[in-house]
């Protein structure tokens, strides 16, 4: 499982490399060509553009793990601001903070993407934004335990006899001693952003034409269900390989 | 003889369904169709949803509606007089008329319809069309009396409005009523039970003026996935659903499908176009307009996002309606053409990226669509590639309905656009394309000014009869077609599956959902009770 | 008691930030409801869209506007639909048992299934059977359920036409007997359910079995077996109840997860729940119901989250409420 993960992401990474090479391609239509199963031409088929399944899968790539990527950066940055501050300083903060974490924890998330998104339009960067934006509060919940669990212990105390500020002791003592969990969350975070970004692009809602996302594709297979099977197929295992890969290496690093 | 005998045998030919089949024995059977969205509100002049439209269609009565070649024939109105020039309509109403509750309908109902219509806390979209009224008079229970200030040809058909019964309504409390869930109307149909989100019950009005209808139930099943209407379709749940070409055209092939559904495609009523802001300096010379049109391949966007079920559209009527000049045909496919217009308008590619450029500003514009259209968005794309083509730079953006109205056309914050009118037979353009409808939120966004064609527009309003109202819309689709305030792109097909044991069902212009009342389906065939 | 009132007075705190939250969110963005079934329509006059935007106040200064929405709203009432003008209430109250059957549906299916796959996973630990089984969960919790509702509907519903593939029942349910509409019911919801529950039940069953290991391993369970007793006895007397014990939490917190999901089900399979009603309202900017949903779905959430504590806390002789431990 773990050499399977690591080797998907390696793909990943080299396909995301070559994207920009297979830009055009994804690009190019073909109309005397549309729908047609996979063949040795268009090895994944073509779409009801006629358009190269397996370079829009490449390029697809792109934006959904930049999307996710870049909601995980988001909710990580905020959840380990938010956690190491109400856990260093405690008391009021403290209570402030934990009550916004319990404040977003109430809410259905996707109730709340859906309608921001519905709102403001969808995009790759409001995306992103809002995913990252409500994704923040595990982290703040993990590093907040981490933080309390730390601040009373030597290296921290001594940090703070030589004068050490609030700022230097949260992001040069403590928050590096809670990395691991951080990190666990965020492997585990991508999975999670990237199947919501897919699912926001399913309902049709996501990243916009005609840049490919691997939602996105899979919507317009919605259409072409029970005609093109390949445009359902692919996209999914795509999207299912990379969000397993994350869900394997993520709980491999949390092994203790 | 022999001569006597064949007629005969035709005369049985012809006459044999309604023999073995009498009125009584084609009664019963379900009518089971589906309807992508909840109707919003079964008063037909709250609603502006097609959902809602097409139930209440069947629950309630105008005074006149189109008949199946889209002529205007009485309804509730047996016929009507046209009086003082234009300046009067009188309708002579239907005797015998009962509100499904058993009251009777009278001019009363059309006199308080009218009130409602035209009063300012009704939120109604239709208002507009009985500005022009100045009084309207009951002189007996079965007349009624429409003054205008001036004489108002599209006025006629806009009394094809469902009528309400003031009875049940003269205390209502504007738009919150019951009655939009119960309504009571003098249709065919009778609602007997909503469901909401999942189904619409109608039962036949025994008592409808007409004849009853012979299906004893309609029911619309609400799925908002027309992937799902369609597997409703394949496993024989539902008799009837609009499909998508690409449902039509790869997936109706089998057998069973075959044996149990026929299939219907007819020109909509509607023309998907592309609207150019004519205050943007990018498409305030026509000659820029009409090198977009020759670059865009028409026919190729037909075959690949209708997959050959359309057409190309020529302007603003109905393609087959008799405010079409026939004789106009579409803008042909020409990039080299539309390369020399380009260049004769000052468009050159000096920077040598590919795109044409005038005075250092490129030729790079945005293209707004509303999303969640699959057909707009694919068309846009191929659009796209073709502009690409001349050296014009085309982004796609697609918004959300309310936002795109709203915040981009409302507020004229656009450069292009890509979108379709619903079409009426009633053909009359003045709210689209007159130079006085061009403020905030009206619908010439595009803010087309061109005095003929307004005085024209104004003309044909002010003119009953066809033939002399033609002359001046054929008049009036030169001009749009040569002034291309508007790329027309296509007109779509309606696409229709229907269960095969529905019998009676005769396509005609107005589509095939014309003489329902008249369906049946034979005592053998029938699926339901 | 006193955790009671504790939890009382945040919870008042907390229902006002719900308030907000669910104003905020839909307020601070451009655009207003219109219908967006309707196609352009030349015969919808602009001046229609005015009255509409005078008609249902939102011409008012937003402060105002939440004020009076927000005062209404602590006694229950979310106002009127702008669409079809019913209550909000009463389009929820329509909506949400159906959510409420599926979601309590996928819970019990998820506990069922998912305990039993855990405790297995947990005895046979570290063996070949164990790694399979941790494989496949872990590859079911990371299946996009929206595309195995995609296939699932295919396959079993128009490849083997075995299951119905939209709506909860039969066309004309109400004709039939109290037993035929059960299994009419249960037959509508064999693919959403077992679907949503997938998800649930990988999670579950992995926390489980991570749960039940640590358990075994702690020192009352060596004692107990060193006191002689039965491996079975160990296991399902004393390790089982303490590993179970965390789960009321997750489960608590597995509402939001739920709700959300029930967009995605709902929409697939045409289900008139909370999700469509929601994800409709959404884009017809029927922002009464919209917020009221909102509401509602956090008060939910909450409402799950209370319970689990409270059972949580009634389950664990640890945990005395009102006393400081």
């Amino acid at each position: 499982m773990k050499h399977f993960a690591k080797a998907w992401f390696l793909i990943l990474a080299a396909v995301l490399l070559g994207s920009p090479f297979f830009a055009e391609r994804a690009g190019a239509m073909d109309f005397s060509r549309i729908l047609e199963p996979p063949s040795l031409s268009h090895f994944l088929g073509t779409d009801s553009l006629g358009r190269d399944l397996f370079a829009r899968l490449v390029c697809g790539a792109g934006v959904s793990v930049g999307v996710s990527f870049l909601a995980v950066f988001i909710s990580i940055f905020l959840g380990t601001l938010l956690g190491a501050v109400a856990g260093y300083f405690g008391k009021g903060i403290d209570k402030l903070v934990m009550g916004l974490t319990d404040l977003a924890l109430c809410f259905p998330v996707f109730f709340l993407i859906l309608a921001v998104i519905a709102v403001l339009g969808p995009g790759f960067w409001k995306i992103a934004v809002i995913i990252g934006l409500t994704g923040w509060m595990g982290t703040a919940r993990l590093v907040r335990a981490e933080v309390l669990s730390l601040r009373e212990r030597e290296f921290v105390l001594a940090a703070r006899a030589l004068g050490a500020g609030a700022p230097r002791i949260i992001f040069r003592h403590l928050v590096p001693n809670a990395a691991r969990p951080i990190v666990v969350n965020a492997v585990l975070g991508i999975s999670s952003a990237i199947l919501t970004e897919a699912a926001l692009s399913f309902l049709g809602i996501g990243v916009r034409p005609p840049a490919p996302s691997w939602g996105n594709i899979l919507n317009d297979a919605r259409a072409t269900l029970g005609v093109a099977w390949w445009l359902a197929l692919f996209p999914g295992a795509a999207i299912f390989l990379t969000v397993l890969s994350a869900n394997v290496l993520g709980e491999d690093i949390g092994k203790p | 003889m022999r001569v006597r005998n064949r007629a005969f045998f035709l005369f049985l030919f012809l006459f044999s369904a309604p023999v073995f089949a009498s009125a009584d024995e084609r009664r019963g059977d379900a009518f089971v169709t589906s309807s992508i969205a909840e109707p919003s509100n079964l008063i037909p002049f709250l609603a502006s949803d097609s959902a809602s439209a097409e139930v209440s269609r069947l629950l309630f009565n105008g005074l006149v509606k189109y008949d199946k070649n889209l002529k205007l024939t009485g309804d509730l109105a047996s016929d009507w007089d046209i009086e003082e020039g234009g300046l009067v309509i009188v309708f002579h109403l239907r005797k015998n008329v009962r509100w499904q509750d058993g009251e009777p309908f009278t001019a009363r109902d059309v006199a308080f319809t009218f009130r409602a219509l035209t009063n300012p806390s009704v939120p109604t979209p239709y208002g507009g069309d009985f500005e022009k009224v100045v009084s309207l008079e009951t002189p007996d229970p079965h007349t009624v009396r429409v003054r205008y200030k001036e004489p108002f040809s599209p006025g006629l058909a806009s009394w094809s409005v469902g009528i309400v019964p003031e009875h049940l309504l003269k205390d209502a409390d504007w738009p919150a009523t019951g009655f939009s869930r119960n309504p009571v109307g003098t249709g065919p149909y009778k609602l007997v039970q909503w469901t909401s989100g999942e189904k619409l019950v109608l039962r036949a009005n025994p008592d409808y003026f007409e004849g009853a209808p012979f299906i004893a139930r309609v029911v619309y099943r609400i799925l908002p996935e027309p992937t799902t209407a369609f597997l409703e379709l394949e496993t024989e749940n539902i008799d009837s659903a609009a499909l998508s070409p690409l449902q039509f055209k790869r997936q109706t092939g089998t057998p069973f499908f075959k044996t149990h559904y026929a299939k219907y495609a007819f020109p909509s009523f509607s023309y998907t176009y592309i609207g150019y802001n004519l205050r943007n300096p990018l498409f305030a010379d026509k000659k820029v307009r009409k090198a977009i049109g020759l670059a865009i391949h028409k026919q190729e966007i037909i075959d690949t996002v209708l997959l050959g079920y359309g057409r190309a559209a020529t302007g603003p009527f109905l393609a087959d309606g008799w405010a079409a000049d026939p004789a106009i045909g579409p803008s042909g496919f020409d990039p080299s053409r539309a390369k020399a217009l380009l260049a004769e308008a000052g468009w050159r590619d000096t920077s040598g990226d590919g795109i044409l450029d005038r005075g250092g500003r490129r030729f790079s514009f945005t293209i707004l669509t509303n999303w969640g259209n699959t057909d707009r968005k694919m068309a846009c794309e191929i659009i796209q590639k073709r502009l690409r083509d001349v050296g014009i730079e085309m982004n796609i953006q697609t918004l959300e309905w309310s936002v795109l109205l709203r915040e981009f056309i409302g507020k004229k914050r656009f450069e292009a656009v890509l979108l379709g009118w619903q079409l009426s037979p009633e053909p009359d353009p003045y709210d689209i394309f007159h130079s006085s409808k061009t403020g905030p939120g009206q619908f010439n966004f595009v803010s087309y000014k061109n005095e003929e064609a307004d005085r024209l527009m104004e003309e044909a309003r002010r003119i009953f009869p066809e033939a002399e109202r033609a002359k001046i819309y054929h008049r009036l689709h030169g001009i749009l077609s040569e002034d291309e305030p508007y790329t027309f792109l296509y007109v779509p097909e309606s696409l229709v599956a229907l269960h095969r044991r529905f019998k009676g069902v005769e396509p005609a212009p107005a589509g095939i959902g014309h003489n329902f009342i008249e369906w049946y389906v034979l005592k053998n065939e029938r699926k339901y009770r | 008691m006193n955790y009671f009132l504790k939890r009382s007075g945040g919870l008042v705190v907390l229902f006002f930030g719900i308030t907000l939250i669910s104003f905020a969110v839909i307020h601070l963005a451009p655009g207003g409801p219109t219908d967006i079934y309707s196609q352009m329509n030349p015969k919808v006059s602009a001046e229609a869209a005015e009255k509409m935007q005078k008609l249902y106040g939102l011409d008012r200064p937003l402060l105002e506007q939440y004020g009076s929405w927000a005062k209404r709203v602590f006694f229950f009432d979310f106002g009127r639909s702008f669409r079809d003008g019913r209550p909000v209430t009463k389009k929820i109250a329509a909506a949400i048992p159906v959510t409420l059957l599926m979601s309590v549906l996928s819970l019990l299916f998820i506990l069922a299934a998912g305990i039993p796959l855990g405790i297995y996973g947990a005895v046979h630990e570290g063996t070949r059977r164990d790694g399979v089984l941790s494989a496949v969960l872990l590859a079911g919790f990371s299946l996009p359920v929206f595309w195995a509702a995609l296939l699932a509907m295919s396959y079993f519903g128009v490849g083997l036409r075995v299951l119905p593939v939209a709506g909860i029942h039969s066309l004309f349910f109400d004709e039939m007997t109290f037993f035929e509409k059960i299994r009419d019911v249960a037959w509508h919801l064999i693919l959403p359910v077992s679907l949503s529950a997938l998800a649930g039940l990988a999670g579950i069953s992995r926390f489980m079995r991570a749960n039940l290991i640590q358990v075994l391993k702690e020192n009352y369970i060596r004692t107990a077996r060193a006191k002689g007793l039965s491996e079975r006895k160990v296991l399902y007397g004393h390790a089982l109840p303490n590993a179970i014990l965390p789960l009321l939490t997750l489960l608590g917190l597995s509402v939001p997860g739920l709700l959300g999901g029930s967009v995605i089900f709902e929409s697939i399979f045409s289900i008139p729940g909370m999700g469509r009603l929601f994800f409709d309202s959404v884009f017809a900017r029927d922002y009464p119901v919209i917020m009221g949903v909102l509401v509602l779905g956090a008060i939910l959430t909450l409402l799950g989250n209370f319970l689990a504590d409270w059972a949580y806390a009634a389950c664990d002789p640890r945990i005395r409420l009102g006393e400081k431990f």
